[in-house]
C-alpha cells in the first residue's frame, strides 16, 4: 500500500546503507551514511532520518525494517562480552580452555592463543552424568545444585551457561538446571543451555558455542530494547527483524534468546540478493563476490541454494549454527603490498583500512595498497573514492607504488601495479578453488555476481581466471547486501541429534519418527509466536555420514511429509553426494543420520521481482569521455561510460570502464554487455585464461 | 591474457606459489574430509604436499611439521632406490611406509604420483596419512614391545600401487589380510589417492597457464628465496659451538635411559647439527630414523630462527645433519621404530635449547616433548576388534616473553584430541574427568605451560597399551626456571591404585578399572623470585597453582609478596 515502506538497513564496518521500496508503489531509495562504531544504533538511525529526507516519507509510514548487523562479530572479535559462568558435568570444566589442541601456527614459538572465554574461577561443576545414548548414568544432585546456586550468587555474573555432557541424546538435566537458574534469577541473570543453542555432539564446541551466546545476551538485549524504544514496536509503530547467520530474519525476541546466531548477520544480505538475481537470471550456480576495503568475501549458490554450513569460525571460536557458508578470502582494496627480505612480491595480509586508507585518499598513508594500483591503470576516476568524499591524489598513488614496489624490482609502475594486481587476483582464485573444492564443484560451471565497492573491479578478471564466462554487475554494488535484507523471510532452525543406521530394519520407520518428534517441538513453540501464525513452509534435511565417518554430508529431504520411501531415497542421495563432494562413494557401506534439521519460514519481506532498482539517478560522473585505462598491461584508448546512463536493453563490447558513485566495472576488450530488464549488467563472451 | 607480459620474474613466481598452496590445500581438503578412522577425520593426523623433480618439497598443506619436513627424504630415496624419475607414467601411484627407505614409521603411509602437463612430467603429488592400523604384534601397530620392524605391521617400500591408472589388486589383497580394521585403512587410503587426483589438475592447469618453463623456473626460485633466507637468519647466530643435552626414559624394554645431545656451530651461512654423543640404538621400539630425526631439527631451527619462512627444501638445504649410524636418530635395519616421536620431540628439545643459548633474546624453555600415545583396544567377536588410538598433549615451555601455554599441540606435531561424546560413541569406555593438571608448569619468572589430566573408567574388559616419555626426566626449565611436572599413568582397582611405567603393552583391564593419564607440563623461564606477584596471585584464584603442593608452594615462596589463598 502507498505510503507503508520496507526498509533495510546493513550496519557494515564503514558504512550504514539502507535500500528502501514503498510497499505497491514505485518509491525506492538507496543511501549511505557513516557507521558510528561506539554506538550503532546512532548511525542506524542517522539512516532512518535521512531516508525521511529523502524520500518525504513520514517516519510512521516505515511499516518494517530489516535489519544486518556487525554488532555481534565485532562484539566477539574485539570480545566485548559479559562476564558470564560456565556449569558443566562434574570433571568437565576445563574443557572450556583445554580446546581441541590444535594450532593455527605451526612454527611461531610466540604464537598467541586467544584468552579463554570465562576464567577458570567461574566455570562450575555439578554432580551428574548421562551416557552416550542419553541414559542415566547419575542422576542431577539437589544439593550440588544447590551449593551451585550459592556460589554462582556471590560471583555476579551477568549470564549463565549450561553445558551437560551428552545433552544432545538427553535434555533433562539441563532443562531441570535452566529452569531452576532461570526461576531463582528475576533479572539477575540470563541463562543460557547447550540443548537450547546446540543439540548436537561434539563437546567444545557446543560449550563454545553456549557459552558465546550467554556472554552475547546482554549487549543484544540492550540493543534490540534501545532500537524498539526509539521505533516503538511496542506501541505498533513498526515491526523490527533482525537477519541471522542463516539468511533468515529473527524477531527481535528470538534474537535476544540465541544471539550467536546473528554471528554473520553482517554479509548474509548480499547473499540473499545474490540468491535472486541468480534466481531472476536463470542461474543455478553462482558465485558471489563482495569485495570492499578490508576484505572480500565469497558465496557459493548451488542448484539455486546458498550451501548451509552447521558451523562457523568467528574470532578464533567455533560458532556451531546453522549458517550460510561465507568465506574470506583476503584481499580488500585496502591490502597493502610489499618487498620481502629476499626480494619477492607480497601482497597482504596488512590492510591499510580506512584510515589512513590506501595512499591516493591522500589522507597520510604511504603504502601501495591494490586501490592504490587501479588508480595508477587509470581505472577511477576523481570524486569516487569514498562517495565523493574526497579528492584522488593519483601521484600519491604512483609515488608510493614506485617507492615500495617498481624501484627494488626494477619494474615501472604501470607494471608494477599490474603486477600486485596479478597476485592478488591469483590469491583470490586460489582461495576461490578451494572453496569450490570442498564441495566437489567445478568453477566452470558457475557464473559470477561482484558487488560492494572493488567487486567490479576484479570481476571479470577473476571470471577468467576461474573459466567462468558469465558475470553479473548489480544496479547498486554498494548497498546490494542492504537490498538483500528487504526480501528476507522469517525462519527458524530446529535441530535433533539420533542415530539412525541404514543397516537397521525399522530405519526407516526411524526416520519418520525422528523427523515427526522434531516437527511437533518445533509447531509448539513457533505456536507462541504471532508472527508465525500465517503460511509455514518447512524445509526438511538431514547430516548424513558413513558410519565411522568425521564429517556429515547435508541430504535435502524436501517440503514434504516423509513416507515409507523417503529413507531409501535419501540414501541414494547421500551416496550420489558423497561421490559429487570427495570423488567416491561406497554405496555397500551402511551410513548413519546422525542429525534431522528443519527450517522453518514464513514470508515477511518483499518479492524481488517487485522490489525497483532503478532508484534515484545518481549525479552523472562523465559524459561521452574517451580515458587511458590499462587492461593487462596495455594501455588503450576506450570509453568510459555513465551507469546511470546505461538504461535497460541497452549493449556494448568492452574495452570500456563503466563509473558511478561508489565503484568502477572494468570491461576488457571482447566481453559483451547487456543490461538486464532490471538494470543490471550481463557480462557474457569471458575469455578464460 | 597473460602474466608474462609483465615481469615475468617475481610476478610469475608470486602467482604460481598461490597456485601451489591452493593445491595442496585443496588435496589436504579432500583427504580431511572423506577420511573414516578417528586418526584422520578427528586427529588431523596427515599432511599433502607438492614436489619438483628432484624430490624436493615446494608448496604443503598447514598439518604436521614432523611429516612435510621428511617427506622430502622418503621421496628421494624411491626415486633413487626404487623407481628412477623417468620411469614413473601418468597414472602411477608408488606408496611407502618404510622407515629404512626414508619413511618415519609404518602406520605413516605415503602416497606419490607424477603430474603430466604436455607430455612432459612437472612435478609430484604426494600425501601422508597415519593409519590407524597396519598389523604387527599390537593394535594400531603401536608394538610397545617390538624389537624389529618386521614385528610393527606390514611394510611398503616404495611400491608401485597403480600402473598407469591401474591399481594392483594383489597388493590391495595383501594389504587388507595383514590389517586389522582393513575397511577403515582402506577408506582412508582411498582419500588419499583421491586427493592426489585433485593435486594434479590442479598443477597442470597452473602449467598450462604460465607454460612449463614458466612453472619449472617459478619452482626454482621459490625454493631459491626460502635457501636465502635462511642463509640470511643463520649468518646472524654469534660463533661458537652451543650444546644441550637431555634423555629419554627408556625403550619400555629395558629400563636405562637414553642420552641425547647436540652441538650447534655456525659455519659461513651453513648450519652444522651434530649429534655425537647420542645413544647407541635400542631393542625397544623407539629409535628414530634418519628421516624424522633431521625434520625434528628442521622443525626447531626454522622456529627458532625464521617462523615466517615460506617452508620448502630450500629452507633444509643450508642445514646439515650429523648423526652415526647405529645411534638412536640414526638406527640400523632393523632397528623397531613404531615409538619414534619419543625422539623426534626429545630432538626438537634440545635443538630448541642448544639455539637458546645461541640466542637469548629468543630463548624457550622445553615444551612436554611426547606425542603421549595411549590405546584401548577390544577383541570382538569373528575376529574383529575394536581400537581407541588417542594422543595427548601438555604444557608449553615459558619464554623470556611469556608463560607456557596450558595443554596445546607445541614442537613437531600438530593435532586434535577426539570429543569425548565421540569418544564414548565408539568404544565402551566412560571419560570420568578432563582437565588442567594444576601445579605441573615449571617455575620461573615466566610460569611452564600445564598437562592435563585424564581419568578413563572401562566399560567392558579391554587392554591398554601406551607410549608416554618424560615419566623419569621432566621438560627442563630455562635461565633459573624450574622444569614441567613427569607425566605419570596409573590404574585404579577395587579402590587401589597401581602405577604403570610410561610404555605399556596390552595391560589387561576389567569393567570398572580407571586409567589415570597426567601428562607433562612445560618448563618454566627464569628467577621464580621475579615473577610478576600479580601474576603469581592470578593463577592461585584460578587454580593452575595450589599451595597444597610443594611446587605451589616453591612458587609462592620465591616471591616477595605472599599473596593471600585462594
Amino acid at each position: 500500500m502507498p505510503g507503508q515502506w520496507l526498509v533495510g538497513v546493513d550496519v557494515g564496518g564503514t558504512f550504514t546503507d539502507l535500500v528502501a521500496q514503498e510497499v505497491d508503489g514505485d518509491g525506492h531509495v538507496h543511501l549511505k551514511v557513516a557507521t558510528t562504531p561506539k554506538n550503532p544504533a546512532e548511525g542506524f538511525f542517522n539512516a532512518i532520518t535521512e531516508f525521511v529526507d529523502v524520500s518525504g516519507a513520514a517516519r510512521s509510514e516505515v511499516a518494517t525494517i530489516f535489519h544486518g548487523t556487525t554488532l555481534v562479530t565485532n562484539a566477539i572479535i574485539e570480545r566485548r562480552l559479559a562476564r558470564t559462568a560456565l556449569v558443566t558435568t562434574r570433571g568437565f570444566r576445563d574443557v572450556l580452555e583445554i580446546g581441541r589442541h590444535w594450532r593455527s601456527d605451526l612454527y611461531d614459538p610466540d604464537f598467541q592463543r586467544s584468552d579463554v572465554l570465562v576464567p577458570r574461577v567461574l566455570r562450575f561443576e555439578v554432580a551428574e552424568r548421562l551416557s552416550e545414548d542419553g541414559s542415566v548414568v547419575e542422576p542431577l544432585d539437589d544439593e550440588s545444585m544447590q551449593s551451585l546456586l550459592q556460589e554462582l550468587r556471590e560471583c555476579e555474573v551477568q549470564s549463565v551457561a549450561v553445558v551437560l555432557l551428552h545433552s544432545y541424546a538427553n535434555d533433562s538435566h539441563e532443562v531441570a538446571l535452566t529452569d531452576k537458574l532461570r526461576e531463582v534469577a528475576r533479572h539477575r541473570w540470563f541463562v543460557s543451555a547447550s540443548s537450547e543453542v546446540v543439540p548436537e555432539p561434539r563437546e567444545y564446541e557446543r560449550t563454545a558455542t553456549t557459552v558465546l551466546n550467554a556472554a552475547l545476551m546482554p549487549l543484544a538485549h540492550e540493543y534490540l530494547t534501545s532500537l524498539e524504544g526509539e521505533l516503538e514496536v511496542a506501541a505498533g509503530g513498526c515491526r523490527l527483524f533482525v537477519t541471522s547467520s542463516n539468511g533468515g530474519a529473527l524477531t527481535p525476541a528470538a534474537a535476544r534468546r540465541r544471539p550467536v546466531t546473528l554471528a554473520q548477520s553482517g554479509p548474509v544480505g548480499g547473499v540473499r540478493s545474490c540468491l535472486e538475481m541468480a534466481a531472476a537470471l536463470g542461474h543455478s550456480n553462482v558465485i558471489g563476490l563482495d569485495m570492499g576495503g578490508t576484505s572480500a568475501d565469497v558465496t557459493l549458490i548451488e542448484d539455486g541454494e546458498a550451501r548451509v554450513v552447521t558451523e562457523l569460525e568467528v574470532g578464533e571460536l567455533p560458532v556451531r549454527t546453522p549458517s550460510i557458508e561465507i568465506h574470506s578470502v583476503g584481499a580488500g582494496g585496502g591490502s597493502i603490498a610489499w618487498i620481502d627480505e629476499v626480494g619477492a612480491l607480497r601482497v597482504g595480509p596488512h590492510s591499510a583500512g580506512a584510515n589512513p586508507g590506501p595512499a591516493c585518499y591522500g589522507l597520510g598513508g604511504v603504502a601501495p595498497t591494490v586501490t592504490d594500483c587501479h588508480v595508477v591503470l587509470g581505472r577511477i576516476p576523481a570524486g569516487q573514492l569514498l562517495g565523493g568524499f574526497l579528492r584522488l591524489d593519483v601521484e600519491a598513488a604512483r609515488t608510493a607504488l614506485a617507492e615500495h614496489v617498481a624501484d627494488p624490482l626494477g619494474l615501472s609502475v604501470v607494471e608494477a601495479a599490474q603486477g600486485v594486481l596479478d597476485v592478488v587476483n591469483a590469491e583470490m582464485e586460489g582461495a576461490i578453488r578451494v572453496v569450490l573444492r570442498q564441495r566437489g564443484n567445478d568453477p566452470r560451471d558457475f557464473a559470477l555476481i561482484g558487488f560492494g565497492g572493488a567487486g567490479p573491479l576484479h570481476s571479470v578478471e577473476l571470471a577468467s581466471r576461474l573459466g567462468i564466462s558469465t558475470v553479473m554487475l548489480p544496479r547498486h554494488p554498494g548497498t546490494f547486501s542492504a537490498l538483500g535484507l528487504l526480501t528476507s523471510d522469517l525462519r527458524q532452525d530446529f535441530a535433533l541429534s539420533g542415530r539412525v543406521r541404514s543397516d537397521s530394519p525399522d530405519a526407516a520407520a526411524q526416520l519418520v519418527a525422528m523427523f515427526s518428534r522434531l516437527e511437533t517441538t518445533a509447531l509448539e513453540q513457533l505456536g507462541a509466536e504471532e508472527e508465525f501464525g500465517g503460511d509455514l513452509t518447512i524445509d526438511r534435511r538431514c547430516d548424513v555420514r558413513y558410519v565411522g565417518q568425521a564429517y556429515e554430508v547435508a541430504v535435502p529431504l524436501g517440503q514434504g511429509q516423509l513416507d515409507d520411501g523417503s529413507f531409501d531415497r535419501m540414501v541414494n542421495d547421500f551416496h550420489r553426494l558423497h561421490e559429487k563432494a570427495y570423488a567416491f562413494s561406497n554405496p555397500e557401506d551402511p551410513c548413519e543420520v546422525y542429525v534431522g534439521r528443519l527450517f522453518v519460514t514464513t514470508p515477511a519481506g518483499a518479492r524481488w521481482s517487485e522490489v525497483g532498482r532503478s532508484g534515484e539517478s545518481p549525479p552523472a560522473m562523465s559524459s561521452g569521455r574517451r580515458v587511458q585505462v590499462h587492461f593487462d598491461g596495455t594501455e588503450i584508448d576506450c570509453p568510459e561510460l555513465d551507469r546511470s546512463e546505461l538504461l535497460p536493453g541497452a549493449s556494448t563490447t568492452g574495452p570500456c570502464i563503466v563509473v558511478q558513485q561508489d565503484s568502477t566495472a572494468l570491461i576488457p576488450p571482447g566481453v559483451t554487455l547487456r543490461v538486464t530488464p532490471a538494470g543490471d549488467l550481463l557480462l557474457t563472451d569471458i575469455p578464460a585464461l | 591474457m597473460s602474466d608474462l607480459t609483465v615481469a615475468p620474474d617475481k610476478v610469475t613466481v608470486e602467482v604460481v606459489r598461490a597456485g601451489l598452496i591452493a593445491a595442496a590445500e585443496q588435496m589436504a581438503t579432500v583427504i580431511e574430509r572423506s577420511a573414516r578412522s578417528q586418526v584422520i577425520r578427528e586427529m588431523l593426523d596427515y599432511s599433502t604436499a607438492v614436489f619438483d623433480l628432484s624430490g624436493g618439497i615446494i608448496a604443503q598443506s598447514c598439518r604436521i611439521p614432523v611429516h612435510l619436513n621428511s617427506m622430502t627424504r622418503a621421496l628421494r630415496m624411491i626415486l633413487e632406490k626404487r623407481h628412477p624419475i623417468e620411469e614413473w607414467s601418468d597414472g602411477d601411484i608408488i606408496a611407502t611406509n618404510d622407515p629404512y627407505l626414508g619413511g618415519q614409521h609404518l602406520p605413516d603411509v605415503m602416497t606419490f604420483s607424477p603430474v603430466f602437463a604436455d607430455g612432459e612430467r612437472v612435478a609430484i603429488c604426494g600425501t601422508l596419512g597415519h593409519q590407524l592400523d597396519l598389523g604387527g604384534r599390537a593394535a594400531a601397530s603401536y608394538g610397545a614391545d617390538a624389537t624389529e620392524v618386521f614385528q610393527e605391521g606390514f611394510r611398503i617400500s616404495g611400491s608401485r600401487i597403480a600402473d598407469k591408472g591401474t591399481f594392483n589388486q594383489l597388493f590391495f589383497e595383501l594389504l587388507s589380510a595383514n590389517i586389522r580394521v582393513p575397511e577403515k585403512t582402506l577408506a582412508d587410503l582411498r582419500a588419499q589417492i583421491a586427493s592426489l587426483e585433485i593435486g594434479k589438475s590442479d598443477i597442470q592447469r597452473l602449467v598450462k597457464r604460465y607454460g612449463v618453463d614458466g612453472f619449472l623456473s617459478s619452482l626454482a626460485d621459490l625454493v631459491r628465496q626460502s635457501e636465502t633466507r635462511m642463509r640470511q637468519v643463520i649468518e646472524t647466530l654469534p660463533d661458537g659451538v652451543f650444546v644441550a643435552e637431555d634423555w629419554v626414559d627408556g625403550d619400555g624394554l629395558g629400563d636405562e635411559p637414553v642420552r641425547v645431545c647436540v652441538a650447534i656451530k655456525r659455519d659461513g651461512s651453513d648450519l652444522i647439527v651434530d649429534f655425537a654423543g647420542t645413544g647407541e640404538q635400542v631393542l625397544g621400539p623407539i629409535n628414530c630414523p634418519l628421516a624424522a630425526t633431521e625434520s625434528s631439527v628442521y622443525y626447531a631451527v626454522i622456529a627458532m630462527l625464521a617462523p615466517d619462512v615460506s617452508s620448502n627444501y630450500g629452507c633444509y638445504l643450508p642445514i646439515q645433519v650429523i648423526a652415526e649410524e647405529g645411534t638412536i636418530v640414526n638406527p640400523r635395519e632393523p632397528a623397531a621404530v613404531v615409538g619414534r616421536n619419543v625422539l623426534t620431540h626429545r630432538i626438537a628439545n634440545v635443538v630448541t635449547a642448544a639455539l637458546s643459548g645461541a640466542l637469548p633474546d629468543r630463548a624457550v624453555a622445553a615444551y612436554y616433548g611426547n606425542s603421549n600415545v595411549y590405546i584401548f583396544s577390544q577383541r570382538g567377536g569373528q575376529g574383529q576388534r575394536k581400537v581407541l588410538f588417542e594422543i595427548e598433549v601438555g604444557g608449553w615451555g615459558a619464554s623470556s616473553r611469556r608463560d607456557g601455554h596450558d595443554c596445546l599441540s607445541a614442537g613437531v606435531h600438530n593435532l586434535m584430541n577426539v570429543p569425548i561424546e565421540l569418544t564414548e560413541q565408539e568404544f565402551p569406555v566412560r571419560v570420568v574427568s578432563y582437565s588442567l593438571r594444576p601445579d605441573s608448569g615449571g617455575i620461573g619468572r615466566y610460569r611452564g605451560g600445564l598437562g592435563v589430566t585424564r581419568v578413563v573408567e572401562v566399560l567392558e574388559e579391554c587392554e591398554f597399551s601406551s607410549q608416554f616419555d618424560r615419566v623419569k626426566f621432566p621438560p627442563p626449565g630455562w635461565a633459573g626456571g624450574g622444569p614441567g611436572a613427569t607425566a605419570r599413568i596409573a590404574v585404579v582397582r577395587d579402590g587401589k591404585e597401581q602405577e604403570l611405567p610410561g610404555k605399556v603393552l596390552a595391560f589387561p583391564l576389567v569393567r570398572g578399572d580407571r586409567v589415570i593419564l597426567d601428562t607433562q607440563g612445560g618448563g618454566g623461564f627464569g628467577d621464580p623470585a621475579t615473577r610478576d606477584p600479580a601474576a603469581v596471585q592470578h593463577d592461585l584464584v584460578e587454580g593452575k597453582v595450589t599451595l597444597t603442593s610443594s611446587v605451589g608452594q616453591l612458587h609462592v615462596g620465591a616471591t616477595t609478596t605472599i599473596p593471600g589463598g585462594a
